[in-house]
């Protein structure tokens, strides 16, 4: 009786060890900051109209969670003695504490290097500056769902097993407002916004903490990536207006 | 037997993690190979690639140093400092009057095949030509991370200015690729 007693608690601690805890997807996502550079590839302007232009990038009211959860949203265990089986999905939504640097000066310092390099303009930290750009994060966000399944078996000497973890798809959305003024006088203002949802993660790899790890680091490259979007739309919309105003051109 | 058999593993072992040299962090591979394995899906993403455009067998390496032709002398040179043959690279660089870039690019990927990034990129710094400034840039960026790593103040976005410059310099997608892989394994890894 007493071994049938420590089979089963042996059997039980083997079918929960084989899921993935939202504890452990908590600490793979959070266990060092990632960073939001990105590759700049748009084209590079080298003809600079003489307007400099100051920024600020103003991250008050941005809607972004300060921690990132990871929420269990479904999970089920079949543990009979022969066949056992399980599945779980948590939801994943990244947090502030994921990401290395302060969101206004990360994003302030993007834009500002592709004002360097595609604005018909020149970007200018000094308040002195002929115009001012004040930019407004409005929203950062990420998030998507993590799965984990697999299955075990045994009948005297023979035994089997699987297991698979999904990540993905996640779904990534930043939006951002912005004013540029002349002497106190707005003369343009827009919302821009960009989305990216990845593909799911099924990497083979030797241990799922990679894949959680590769995971974190997809969603971080994702805003990334929006960021790209939206600093090249922004420069560009920019750039129209200057191309008009200064010297009477549609870009 | 026992000795036999725990020697052989070890070697085994050695040459199963050395993969530039004496270098563990960079598998070496040669342009055709990283794009065929590109096409098949084969590539590790969590693997920092160094591509050059030629390699070849230990043989035909030596041969090959004297053939005139900078592509094929750097592939030469690379392939034997990952052959562990790193004097006679040296020897054929001080007998030679081969190119200064070409000489410094080689004398740099020797450093950094035994990991010794404060010295390579000494001399990729001294490269300016044309001819292989992807590389040379690459490596210079692959150097500047490796110095960050292990510094304590970790300045990154030095390494990513350093590679931003070798993604401008790049002139097809595979070379792209690389260097948005870098970028990867940098926002992952540090």
């Amino acid at each position: 009786m007493r071994n049938l007693f420590l089979l089963i608690i042996a059997h039980m601690m083997l079918v929960l060890g084989g899921c993935t805890s939202s504890g452990k997807i908590q600490k793979c996502f959070t266990e060092r900051p990632h960073h939001l550079y990105y590759l700049h590839d748009s084209k590079v302007v080298p003809d600079k109209l003489p307007v400099n232009v100051s920024v600020s990038v103003s991250d008050q009211q941005i809607h972004i969670p300060e921690y990132t959860e990871i929420k269990r949203t479904k999970g089920w265990v079949i543990p009979l003695l022969v066949f056992n089986m399980w599945k779980s999905e948590n939801e994943c939504t990244l947090g502030s504490d994921m990401l290395d640097q302060n969101l206004g000066s990360a994003v302030c310092h993007s834009l500002c290097r592709e004002i360097e390099r595609s604005g018909n303009f020149l970007a200018d930290t000094l308040r002195e500056a002929d115009y001012h750009l004040e930019v407004q994060l409005n929203r950062i966000e990420s998030s998507g769902p993590y799965s984990s399944s697999g299955f075990f078996y045994f009948l005297l000497f023979f035994y089997g097993f699987g297991y698979s973890d999904i990540a993905g798809p996640a779904i990534s959305d930043v939006e951002i407002s912005y004013e540029l003024r002349k002497g106190g006088v707005t003369v343009l203002e827009n919302t821009l916004s960009a989305q990216i949802i990845t593909d799911p993660i099924n990497l083979r790899v030797s241990n799922n903490t990679q894949l959680i790890r590769h995971y974190a680091t997809s969603m971080t490259e994702c805003i990334a990536h929006n960021l790209k979007q939206i600093n090249e739309d922004l420069v560009g919309e920019l750039n129209t207006y200057f191309g008009y105003n200064l010297t009477g051109q549609l870009n | 037997m026992k000795t036999i058999l725990i020697v052989t593993l070890i070697i085994l072992c050695a040459s199963a993690s050395a993969q530039f040299g004496e270098n563990t962090d960079y598998k070496l591979i040669s342009l055709e190979d990283y794009v065929d394995k590109q096409s098949r899906g084969r590539l590790n993403p969590m693997k920092r690639y160094l591509v050059v455009p030629k390699l070849f067998n230990k043989r035909d390496s030596f041969d090959n140093l004297h053939t005139g032709d900078p592509e094929t002398i750097l592939g030469s040179c690379i392939s034997l400092i990952d052959y562990g043959r790193e004097e006679d690279v040296q020897e054929f660089l001080d007998k030679e009057k081969i190119e200064v870039d070409l000489a410094n690019l080689v004398k740099g990927c020797r450093y950094f095949a035994s990991s010794d990034y404060a010295k390579a990129l000494e001399l990729f710094n001294s490269c300016s030509g044309e001819q292989h400034a992807f590389l040379y840039q690459l490596l210079k960026a692959d150097c500047c991370y490796q110095i960050e790593k292990a510094n304590e103040s970790q300045d990154w976005q030095m390494v990513f200015r350093a590679y931003q410059h070798a993604y401008d310099l790049a002139i097809d997608s595979y070379q792209k690729e690389l260097v948005k892989n870098r970028i990867k394994l940098t926002r992952y890894l540090p």
